[in-house]
């Protein structure tokens, strides 16, 4: 007899329907599996015999058994397909109804007691085959409350096979979940700015760069905080949108993190990182760092430490807010519109510019330090700050800082002005502006012409270093509520440009 | 091109690998060089007893077919030149020397009779103060009319000569003193100063082209640093260090030397403070005590005057926490008040006018070297 289930696949982002055919015939027992399945869905037949068997089922193990799954030439991956490929097995054998299981979508893993366990990438299979028009959907109960955020579809939690085939077979009852709201919670941070004391300008600079979406560079002597405030930073970032919310779940459904993502994501992938782990790839080609860090913050501690090749690979993500993963069986595109706050030492022994260590690394050492970032990457870096130790007295003797919400409030305020002067769409924050936007809502007045041709002289600065000093003095003048660019914003935002370890008029 | 007359000159510098006591012992033998490479042309070794076997190979390999013609159209092709101590060009004041280089290889302009030469020199690990001011005497001396004389190493020299090459026409501004061959840049780190140098005063070196940088090499040159001018300063020097060698050449020569007194707790300012306390070096503060050594008139310190009234409220307070030391930005924000972006932009307004100026790790200090603030 041949029978089928509906279920889904997954290429990238992107879903595409996938029918479990199963048929059973005479001839020398066998099972055989096509439709160019990995080696997790070639070991389905060891799971799916098993949970068949202990859920208290036949398998009908002394017949010949042919799965596909189509279409043949797309790539199956994972455990999805179990629990689609049981049912197929039991409809095929005569032990229950073909009918119920071409009207809905089945993803789910087996156990071998027969229990469903949750999988990878359900969200974006579900909305996929919502776009597909299907509407209702049998999922892990572990996977239930992702998919049931999607609008205008049914999903049934599955907690064991037995529990769905009585249902399927109209023996049983089950109920589908309700459709669950994003509601971007308010997780209290882990890190507060409140915590951090001291270091004013570092927190003010890291507020223009929440307020404009900037990229930003800290560097500091060891325990000046830096990862404490970088670690701070998604707290003081706008709360989540509920689409926001979705688009960040799907891309961490794929990357087999359960569960919805209702914060903004802070990734912090270590140094030695490889370029794959950052921008994705492997056999499937699935989302990297810099994609799991979408909308979020993504964080890189002992910034000239990493490979030079990882740090190249950012250029044009950082530039294009999305990254095309290219691999020999399929290209992937996901986004990847983070913002990158960078750490690094002011000198190789880390003591440059401490009041209580003394340096001894040579100029030559730090300028060969410096040079591990190439030009081309810090010019996508707006704002540079040194931070330097805080001797404990002051640790203990400070009152709080400004707390984390009432920044946020700012920053909020700030987007609000930058989403009312570029409508709905097109460019979102300062940091993202195009040169001929640049030109018509960054106008400077005589005085900061005046300024910026001081700044010039003084600080031997590039064409691009221009531009950005303007983003950044717009965002300053955004959170200062100010419609047009003042000289004190200016002079604010040429302050973020100066970097010790950077200077040029070194030999 | 490289006078032919020069030849004997260079011929037995090479042979002697550029050793200059070897050179003189020749040269007390023969007058006239000539006649030195018939006898080696001749193999006639026997007046050049004094000579190593390997030096007299060396000298025979020399004169060998066109081996002459190639070193010299070589060092033409490169842009070098040669001087020799017996040319009418070579500096007066480094032939008073107890053994002036017979031969100098030199890119560039070279004066001979230069107005006003300072040696500043220094350690090459240098702070930030010692940097700061190896520039600013580059920069002032230049001003008044002298040529800085420096070892184009890393740290204080290199930033003096950068001092110097920022006075704009300027005749002269400075003379960097190899220890490696005319074609060597070292530090390679230095290519950029090495070129402006090349282009805008003089590079010069008595060792042979293409020689490394040996460590051995330094001493011998600071010699030539010291002889080609009237006064040393040593701006930051540790315990142990080859500024202080140059130091006591520059005395055993009879020069001037001045040192840049620094902080006692200060590592890089151990070897200059020694040299004050012992009296071998004059404590220098401001570049009108180098000028009255040698009777030239206060050429103006380069300081600006700015009226403390003349600045905004919360630019004095800055000024006026300043003024008790360096701080960094939470200090202000704690002496001064006001919000943080008012402060940083203030800063930036104030280290624009150089009154003050920003040191590694956003800490802030008074620009003394630059403005001078009156109340």
């Amino acid at each position: 007899m041949l029978s089928q289930a509906n279920s889904f696949g997954l290429l990238g982002l992107k879903g595409f329907p996938v029918k479990v055919e199963a048929d059973i015939s005479g001839g020398l027992p066998a099972y055989e599996t096509v439709g160019l399945p990995d080696t997790a869905v070639r070991e389905s037949r060891e799971r799916v015999r098993a949970a068949l068997k202990n859920a208290g089922f036949a398998f009908p193990g002394d017949r010949r058994i042919t799965v596909s799954l189509a279409p043949a030439d797309l790539r199956k991956e994972g455990s999805v397909y179990d629990l689609p490929i049981a049912l197929a097995i039991l409809s095929a054998s005569g032990q229950m109804k073909q009918a119920p299981l071409v009207r809905a979508v089945y993803l789910g893993e087996l156990a071998l007691n027969g229990a469903v366990r949750g999988v990878n990438g359900v969200l974006p299979m579900v909305i996929s085959a919502r776009e597909a028009g299907e509407s209702v959907f049998f999922v892990p109960r572990e996977n239930a409350g992702e998919a049931a955020c999607v609008e205008g579809v049914r999903v049934f939690p599955v907690d064991d096979l037995g529990q769905l085939v009585r249902f399927l077979r109209g023996e049983g009852d089950m109920t589908p979940l309700p459709k669950t709201e994003f509601s971007p919670e308010e997780v209290p941070a882990p890190w507060d700015f409140g915590d951090i004391r001291g270091q004013a300008a570092a927190k003010r600079a890291a507020e223009i760069a929440a307020a404009g979406g900037h990229n930003l560079l800290l560097c500091g002597t060891p325990g000046s905080g830096k990862t404490m405030l970088a670690r701070a930073i998604p707290s003081i970032l706008p709360p989540m949108t509920a689409a926001e919310c979705m688009e960040v779940t799907k891309i961490h459904s794929v990357a087999g993190h359960r569960g919805l993502v209702a914060v903004r994501p802070f990734r912090s992938p270590h140094h030695g990182a490889s370029s794959a782990a950052i921008t994705g790839g492997g056999v499937n080609a699935m989302p990297g760092e810099i994609s799991l860090a979408h909308m979020g913050v993504l964080f890189l501690d002992e910034f000239p430490e990493f490979q030079r090749d990882v740090l190249e690979s950012l250029r044009q993500p950082l530039e294009d807010g999305m990254v095309t993963v290219s691999r020999a069986r399929m290209s992937c595109t996901y986004p990847a519109s983070f913002m990158l706050v960078a750490a690094m030492n002011p000198c190789p022994c880390g003591n440059r510019g401490s009041r209580t260590r003394t340096c001894t690394c040579t100029p030559s050492e730090i300028r060969r330090y410096a040079r591990r970032i190439s030009g081309p990457l810090l010019d996508r870096i707006d704002l540079f700050i040194e931070m330097n130790d805080v001797p404990f007295e002051d640790l203990s003797g400070q009152e709080r800082g400004e707390a984390s919400a009432s920044i946020r409030q700012r920053v909020v305020a700030a987007r609000e002005r930058q989403r009312l002067r570029f409508g709905p769409d097109s460019v979102r924050t300062n940091a993202r502006m195009t040169v001929q936007q640049i030109e018509s809502f960054c106008p400077l007045d005589s005085d900061c012409q005046k300024l910026m041709e001081m700044a010039f002289r003084r600080m031997d600065l590039s064409a691009r270093a221009y531009q950005r000093i303007r983003k950044v003095a717009r965002t300053i003048a955004d959170l200062d509520g100010s419609d047009r660019i003042q000289q004190k914003h200016l002079s604010e935002a040429i302050r973020y440009r100066r970097l010790s370890i950077l200077r040029e008029d070194e030999l | 091109m490289i006078d032919p007359a020069l030849r004997p000159e260079l011929w037995l510098h090479y042979g002697v690998g550029s050793d200059p006591r070897k050179f003189a012992a020749v040269r007390e033998e023969y007058y006239y060089l000539e006649e030195a490479m018939e006898d080696v042309a001749q193999g006639h070794m026997t007046r050049l007893g004094m000579l190593s076997g390997e030096v007299c190979n060396r000298l025979k390999e020399a004169m060998g077919s066109g081996f002459m013609d190639r070193y010299v159209r070589w060092l033409d092709k490169n842009g070098v030149n040669v001087v020799t101590s017996t040319s009418y060009e070579y500096p007066a004041l480094l032939q008073q020397i107890p053994d002036p280089p017979p031969v100098l290889f030199y890119k560039g302009t070279l004066n001979m009779d230069m107005q006003l030469p300072i040696a500043i020199v220094g350690t090459r690990r240098c702070t930030e103060y010692g940097k700061e001011v190896a520039k600013k005497f580059g920069r002032e001396l230049v001003k008044a009319g002298a040529t800085i004389v420096s070892g184009l190493a890393t740290g204080i020299d290199g930033y003096a000569a950068l001092g110097a090459l920022s006075v704009e026409g300027a005749q002269d501004p400075t003379v960097a003193v190899l220890g490696c061959g005319i074609d060597v840049v070292y530090p390679q780190g230095n290519e950029k100063l090495y070129k402006a140098i090349a282009e805008r005063g003089c590079l010069m070196t008595e060792f042979l082209p293409k020689t490394p940088p040996l460590p051995y090499n330094f001493p011998q040159r600071n010699r030539i640093i010291s002889g080609l001018s009237l006064g040393v300063l040593v701006v930051e020097a540790g315990e142990r260090s080859g500024s202080a060698v140059t130091a006591r050449l520059a005395l055993e020569q009879g020069r001037e030397v001045f040192a840049i007194p620094g902080r006692i707790t200060d590592l890089m300012s151990v070897g200059t403070n020694a040299m004050i306390r012992r009296g071998e070096a004059k404590a220098v503060t401001s570049v009108s005590d180098i000028l009255e050594e040698f009777g030239e008139g206060d050429a103006g310190d380069g300081v600006q005057t700015v009226a403390f009234q003349s600045l905004s409220p919360l630019e004095q307070r800055v000024v006026k926490a300043l003024t008790e030391g360096e701080k960094n930005e939470d200090e202000l924000l704690q002496a001064c008040g006001g919000g943080v972006d008012e402060l940083i932009s203030t800063l930036t307004g104030l280290t624009f006018s150089g009154i003050i100026k920003q040191l590694p790790g956003s800490v802030y200090a008074l620009d003394t070297l630059e403005t001078n603030i009156v109340y």
